[in-house]
């Protein structure tokens, strides 16, 4: 076993190097970049508004040297790969082009927003579709099941991006409930929020942070609670369950004890994939809460080229799965002391 | 988003380099400034107090401002910084800020600027040439990442004459040499001479202002808070001394445009620009009884005003590297194919104009007869068939025209591409596909992301595209029209190249008396119009925001350009 684990944290190297050179290559050849972007808005091209002055074609070569120079794209890629690779093992993964400060202390500043909404959701996930599923399963073919089912039917068929506008619109603005707004319309905290109660202020995240995890968790926990549904359904009915109830063991033992625990293992399945998910924020519930997440900051450095933040989040998310692989493995023989790995 | 700039209308009179405030001096013939009063020495007396929110689109790259190169940090650099003169919106005249007076050579090479003794930094200290000196020299060292802002002030020099007095020498002046120089901010010396690396220095976010307003609070990705300075040096001058009343500037950071929509609604903000469409189908939609029309009815209202200045303005671009496009009468046909009507009515709901000029079509710079709807283009499908005949276009029969250019059979077909997240120039796009093909032209459209398009557009791989350029208050034509700005990438993407409008633009920017400028943009303008190298399309006509009932002002005027705007505001509950 001990030996199974060392290989796979060896396998780490050598993922991990494809991920991050396939993504380096890919951005590297998509058209355009910060410094075309700049040079654009310099010219006033777009019509977004920009400067009074002119820039005329006199000043563009220079121009756009200097900025190369100063985005640090005045190298060849291949040169700028292994500069990168270099920085990466002093755990350098360089300055941001758009705030020019170290591309680190972006994510360490986001990295927050993103889990505390990340890590209630992913509990939140599997405390209602464990015990759901559960209830489901033992009550197969009742009414309570037929209306859950249904439900989650529905649910899971809309898109979370769906559910974070209309709750929006019906809970965070005074269009629609009668006495106003029950949520404060997006953003992470309130003006006040330095000034207040340790109380108050876990009190102010939760109503800031209520909706975007409910929105986020809609589509996972649906699946999983019917995962979980017929995981146990399969279970309850094998031989080994008939003989617990045959040795006479209460209900409760037979349920809980041996049953669940077998019936839990296929909802192990996305445990890793979901750590990946909680370091790489949303990029559809953050932006509609104006919650300035990691979601958020994807997608504007991927707008603007901002390549070491990118790389940056992108070497994170990788490393994230491939530990949470691991821990998946690991919390199988947790679950099911039957499994070995050779 | 940038935080809209709301200023009052009134008639533009376009000086170029100076107001009518100045006189000549007889003896040397320099032209020296003299002091009249303006709006803002008779603006009422107001009480000062109370805070404001703003929306505002992403956070700003830095809070310095020779740093800067992106539209939200230079959103707040009218809160913190002064530069020696600013410009009064309505008459375009310009008000002493952190300088009483100037006076500039009669050769228009030396522009010297005296300041006020009065001006502190936020520390206390004042603001002296030594400021202005370090301030410059930063910006010109290659080594500091303020390439930007360099690129303008090549060939200039400035010199410090004594502790409160500057001047700058212009190697080749031109028509808009004083009016950037004019709005030139300096940083204090004190808080960066000693900094081993000024692109990394810690006081790039920790602004030392000498604004009215001293930044107080960042959170990133949340807000900025602004508090204003009550021993501000600025209260003691008439110009300032009514204005800048609101006690505290917040401005939250909202990168979702429709988030920042309901939040106006709700109240969490005091103020929003809309699009033309928020403005069609919400404010005097479904939102109608939420908006009173005068801050007195309720919390919100809606300000509609027309727009004088120039405003960013939408186009087709030929380009002429194409065979299609080098014909002035194909290109006129294309024009006399586009529905201006049409797409005013459809997709900028009749708050667009159809545009005429790249001036500013309601500006002094546009030729006044092109301002007359029966002397311009308009949806004229038999003229359009004409022309194209006239040009060698034939009809053989087939979907589409067919014209033999070098002994070789081709048709009319094209690609038009804009790009994706811009629904209005889409729905252009389908418009003139559908209207062109019954006229025997196909147009394939083709989107592309913003970074791909630019790539596709810098390196001339198109065939016509639909885009838009900011308007300015002094347009110097020579960046767009000039046939030497196709070069390294210029924005002469479309490569169009007439001698005489080279010859002309030389003369416009060689000119520095307002008014004889005018007439030569004019004439560019009517050369312009008459070759169709792009095919104009539409205009902001009307000036559309949303104000909280807290923010009044005597006059409103809408202006992309200068940057007096939330300053004018105050409060009146």
């Amino acid at each position: 076993m001990r030996n199974y684990f060392i290989r796979r944290f060896l396998a780490i190297i050598p993922m991990f190097f494809l991920m991050t050179t396939t993504y380096f290559c890919i951005q590297n050849y998509l058209p355009g970049g910060p410094v075309q972007e700049a040079i654009a808005r310099l010219k006033g091209m777009g019509g977004d508004g920009g400067t009074s002055r002119t820039l005329n074609a006199e000043d563009l070569q220079k121009l756009t040297h200097e900025l190369e120079v100063e985005y640090g794209l005045d190298k060849p890629a291949v040169t700028r790969y292994f500069i990168w690779l270099k920085n990466i093992l002093t755990l350098n993964f360089g300055d941001s082009i758009t705030t020019r400060s170290p591309a680190i202390d972006q994510i360490i500043e986001r990295l927050p927003i993103s889990l505390s909404f990340g890590i209630p959701g992913f509990f939140l996930t599997y405390l209602i579709a464990i015990p759901l599923g559960v209830m489901m399963a033992l009550r197969d073919g009742s009414r309570f099941d037929a209306i859950s089912s249904f439900l989650l039917f529905v649910i899971y068929s809309i898109p979370s991006i769906v559910f974070a506008v209309i709750f929006l619109l019906i809970f965070c603005t005074d269009r629609v409930l009668p006495g106003g707004a029950w949520f404060p319309l997006g953003g992470f905290r309130s003006d006040n929020y330095e000034s207040l109660s340790s109380v108050a202020k876990l009190f102010d995240l939760g109503r800031h942070l209520f909706l975007p995890v409910l929105a986020s968790i809609i589509g996972n926990f649906t699946v999983y609670t019917l995962l979980q549904k017929n995981s146990m359904l399969e279970v309850i009915r094998a031989d080994y369950i008939r003989t617990a109830r045959a040795k006479g063991l209460s209900e409760n033992a037979v349920i809980f004890k041996h049953a669940l625990r077998n019936a839990l293992l296929p909802l192990m399945v996305g445990f890793g994939a979901l750590l990946g998910t909680f370091l790489g924020g949303s990029i559809i519930i953050e932006p509609i809460f104006g919650l300035p997440g990691i979601g958020v900051l994807s997608l504007q450095s991927l707008a603007a080229r901002d390549f070491n933040v990118i790389m940056a989040i992108v070497v994170l998310q990788s490393l994230a799965i491939l530990l949470g692989q691991i821990l998946n493995d690991i919390v199988y023989v947790i679950v099911d002391p039957r499994i070995e790995y050779k | 988003m940038k935080i809209k700039k709301l200023f009052f209308v009134g008639l533009l009179l376009f000086n170029s380099f100076t107001s009518n405030s100045f006189a000549i001096d007889e003896k040397t013939q320099d032209i020296k400034y003299i002091r009249k009063p303006s709006f803002y020495d008779k603006m009422l007396n107001t009480k000062k107090g109370g805070s404001l929110h703003f929306p505002l689109g992403n956070d700003p790259k830095v809070m310095n401002p020779i740093l800067s190169s992106d539209t939200e940090s230079s959103s707040i650099e009218q809160f913190l910084w002064m530069s020696p003169f600013f410009l009064d919106p309505e008459t375009l005249d310009y008000i002493p800020a952190l300088a009483k007076s100037y006076t500039i050579s009669a050769d228009k090479k030396n522009y010297t600027f005296v300041l006020y003794e009065k001006a502190k930094w936020q520390d206390g200290s004042p603001v002296t040439a030594e400021d202005y000196k370090f301030t410059f020299d930063t910006m010109m060292n290659p080594k500091i990442h303020s390439a930007a802002l360099r690129s303008y002030y090549d060939g200039i020099t400035l010199k410090i004459d004594n502790k409160y007095q500057i001047t700058f020498t212009v190697l080749e002046p031109k028509f808009d040499t004083f009016d950037f120089l004019s709005r030139y901010v300096p940083i204090q010396k004190k808080q960066f001479e000693s900094s081993k690396d000024f692109n990394k220095d810690k006081g790039i976010m920790n602004p030392i202002s000498n604004g009215p307003y001293i930044m107080d609070k960042y959170k990133r990705g949340q807000n900025i808070t602004f508090i204003r300075n009550k021993n501000w040096w600025g209260y003691e001058l008439s110009q300032f001394k009514n204005r800048f009343n609101v006690d505290e500037i917040i401005l939250d950071i909202i990168p979702e445009p429709n988030l920042s929509y309901e939040k106006f609604v709700k109240g969490d903000i005091d103020h929003m620009s809309f699009t033309a469409e928020q403005w069609n189908t919400k404010v005097i939609g479904i939102d109608k009884d939420k908006y009173g029309s005068s801050p007195k009815e309720k919390n919100i209202w809606a300000l509609k005003t027309q727009n004088k200045s120039a405003k960013p303005y939408t186009y087709i671009g030929w380009n002429f590297k194409n065979p299609l496009f080098q014909d002035v009468k194909t290109r006129k046909a294309l024009s006399y194919l586009v529905d201006y009507k049409k797409i005013i009515e459809k997709v900028y709901f009749n708050l667009f104009t159809q545009c005429v000029s790249p001036f500013g079509t309601f500006t002094l710079n546009t030729a006044p007869e092109l301002r007359q709807k029966n002397n311009i283009i308009s949806y004229d499908r038999a003229k359009a068939v004409k022309l194209l005949k006239e040009s060698g276009w034939k009809n053989d029969g087939s979907q589409t025209l067919i014209k033999e250019v070098n002994g070789k059979k081709i048709p009319f077909e094209f690609t038009l591409e804009t790009n994706t997240g811009n629904p209005a120039r889409m729905k252009i796009a389908e418009i003139i596909k559908e209207d062109f093909k019954s006229a025997g032209i196909k147009v394939n459209i083709k989107t592309a992301e913003w970074n791909t398009f630019l790539d596709d557009v810098d390196n001339r791989r198109f065939d016509a595209v639909i885009l838009a350029w900011t308007g300015t208050i002094f347009p110097n034509p020579k960046q767009i029209w000039h046939s030497s700005s196709e070069k390294n990438q210029g924005s002469n993407f479309i490569s169009y190249n007439n001698p005489k409008i080279d010859d002309l633009i030389h003369r416009a920017n060689s000119e520095f008396d307002p008014k004889k400028r005018n007439t030569i943009m004019q004439e560019i303008n009517r050369i312009i119009y008459e070759d169709q190298p792009y095919t104009f399309i539409a205009e902001m006509n009307y000036i559309l925001e949303g104000l909280s009932s807290k923010i009044s002002s005597e006059r409103w005027v809408a202006n992309y350009e200068t940057a007096a705007a939330n300053d004018l505001f105050y409060l009146v509950k």
